[in-house]
């Protein structure tokens, strides 16, 4: 190889360095000044690619165990009162290698962040796996451990019984192209529970509640808060795996 | 222009001067092992996750990401027997990546499928995906199988020299590998500097909380409640840790110490929160940042023959 030819191949190859170096080094912060004003140049390269990841590995904060409960309402299951709790995503009985369940939260959390996107791809898939489903009544529950100050010393109480439970207002969803004939008795069933629960929500989220935002999840929806009108996390929910 | 010309000299040793192919074999065949592991693993469940049975239908598969993410092009599978064919020939290019079979090739056909599969599906992604995407696409330029391959232990049983290592595959292998290593320190010093917003991490409390989800940990360490003092040592030596990785791996006195601990954290990690696929990727990137001098050490060690060589000129 001549000098010419090798000089020629290593400035083309810093040329190359220096560009992708740049993208995966800026746009892990794209809401920046500097992200917002190149971002044409970077991502169409990056995107393609997934090199557009942000990394918030338990940050800012680790999140809090979090999962959906749902009751399927069947046309038979309208008026119960007491019908059975389905927690998604399953959690396993014993340790596997395989990643499934890691998979199933990432998947439940990512759509779950944006209210649209959880009605228009995970809630017809949750109704596939009913059949008869009219509906799912569906709330999210966040699961915190206290702070560790807090606890007696000589307590051999574990973390799943020290876990303070925060059910977060339930949600209505409607199964696509199910009849539903009592529609009106379910929404109104709801909002007695909720009144019964005292929240004075009715049962039904409110502006800015949580109960609409599955939290937790990846992180790129919350980045582009600003952007697409995504809405924005609790603490910790940043956090990805 | 004294210092342009320093800057330039440092900036082609670095990125372009001949390097040991051992440690990019060792990155190689433990990476594609573990690849090979792992996406086998979800290739159990693929129509789940990557067919209209699951959740999100092949049309719709890029709605879910947000404008600014929008790949300007895509190649995901959109059908059945084409996600049944992709899945396949991932497959077998990582069967070949891990053996050291047309390398350069291997990587190639590994990286583009697995941005097709993420494409078809980022909502199941996690960190072990992401990471492995850098993984591939930095294999693509190293001269992977010269060494620790199917391809090297063939010519040598057929007493066959291997070609030598071409000027140019010399530099692009360099190259390939300073981007991973460069890549893994983003990761840590983003993932360090995003803790510091974070209160948890400043009163050192994190690990408590990390530990007390119940839905990742594997076993219940709430007796460590007796311990504050272990929790916030934990908390600062992990914020410690990744705040300050990208400086000290590249400071040859500590390097293995940082590394050595790197290797706990992500053990640590493994046996709590079973994030297995996540921590050895991690732990695999460690690989090149061995010398093969190391290499060496560590195989005379195993066989007995462990002599401590003088650092110098290593």
């Amino acid at each position: 190889m001549s000098d010419r030819s090798r000089l020629f191949l290593k400035v083309a190859l810093s040329g190359f360095i220096a560009y992708h170096v740049f993208c995966v080094a800026l746009l892990p912060n794209s809401a920046s000044i500097i992200g917002r004003k190149l971002d044409r140049i970077l991502t169409p390269y990056a995107n393609p690619f997934i090199f557009n990841r942000t990394w918030q590995f338990f940050s800012p904060g680790p999140m809090p165990s979090f999962y959906i409960e749902y009751e399927v309402v069947t046309p038979e299951s309208e008026m119960d009162l007491n019908r059975a709790t389905i927690v998604y995503p399953p959690v396993p009985k014993s340790f596997t290698l395989g990643d499934y369940y890691l998979r199933s939260l990432a998947g439940m959390r990512f759509l779950g962040v944006k209210d649209e996107n959880f009605t228009k791809f995970f809630v017809p898939y949750l109704c596939r796996q009913h059949a008869g489903a009219i509906g799912l009544d569906i709330r999210s529950v966040m699961e915190e451990v206290p702070q560790m100050e807090s606890l007696d010393v000589d307590s051999t109480i574990g973390f799943k019984e020290l876990a303070e439970k925060k059910d977060l207002p339930r949600k209505f969803y409607e199964c696509p192209g199910a009849a539903i004939s009592m529609k009106g008795d379910i929404e109104e069933e709801l909002k007695t529970l909720g009144d019964e629960t005292g929240d004075g929500s009715g049962g039904q989220p409110q502006k800015n509640d949580p109960a609409e935002t599955i939290p937790g999840g990846d992180v790129e929806p919350t980045d582009d808060s600003g952007r697409d009108g995504t809405k924005a996390l609790p603490t910790g929910a940043g956090d990805s795996k | 222009m004294k210092f342009l010309l320093q800057f330039a000299r440092a900036w082609d040793r670095f990125f372009f001067a001949p390097t040991s192919t051992l440690p990019i074999g060792v990155f190689r065949a433990f990476f594609g092992a573990l690849a090979l592991l792992m996406y086998s693993i979800r290739a159990v469940n693929w129509r789940f996750y990557f067919t209209d049975e699951g959740y999100l239908p092949a049309a719709h598969a890029l709605e879910v990401l947000p404008a600014f993410h929008q790949p300007l092009f895509h190649w995901y599978p959109h059908s059945v027997g084409m996600t049944l064919a992709f899945q396949i020939v991932m497959l077998i290019s990582l069967v070949c990546l891990t053996l050291g079979i047309f390398g350069r090739v291997s990587a190639l056909v590994t990286f583009l499928l697995h941005c097709a599969f993420i494409q078809r599906n980022y909502t199941i992604g996690y960190g072990a995906d992401f990471v492995a995407t850098f993984a591939f696409f930095s294999l693509i330029f190293m001269d992977n199988s010269r060494s620790f391959s199917l391809t090297s232990w063939w010519s040598r049983r057929c007493g066959r020299a291997m070609k030598p290592q071409g000027e140019v595959a010399s530099i692009v292998s360099t190259m390939g590998m300073r981007l991973i290593q460069i890549q893994l320190c983003l990761i840590y010093s983003y993932t360090g500097m995003e803790k510091l917003k974070g209160a948890p991490w400043w009163d050192g409390t994190a690990v408590w909380s990390v530990i007390g989800n119940t839905q990742l940990m594997l076993f219940d360490l709430s007796w460590l409640k007796n311990f504050p003092m272990a929790i916030a040592a934990m908390t600062f030596a992990t914020l410690f840790f990744e705040v300050y990785f990208p400086a000290i791996v590249w400071y040859r006195p500590v390097r293995k110490w940082a590394l050595l601990f790197g290797v706990g954290l992500h053990l640590g990690i493994t046996f709590t929160i079973g994030l297995f696929f996540f921590s050895f990727v991690m732990i695999a990137v460690y690989l090149l940042f061995l010398d093969e001098g190391d290499y060496i050490d560590f195989a005379d060690f195993f066989r007995g023959k462990y002599t401590h060589r003088a650092s110098a000129g290593r």
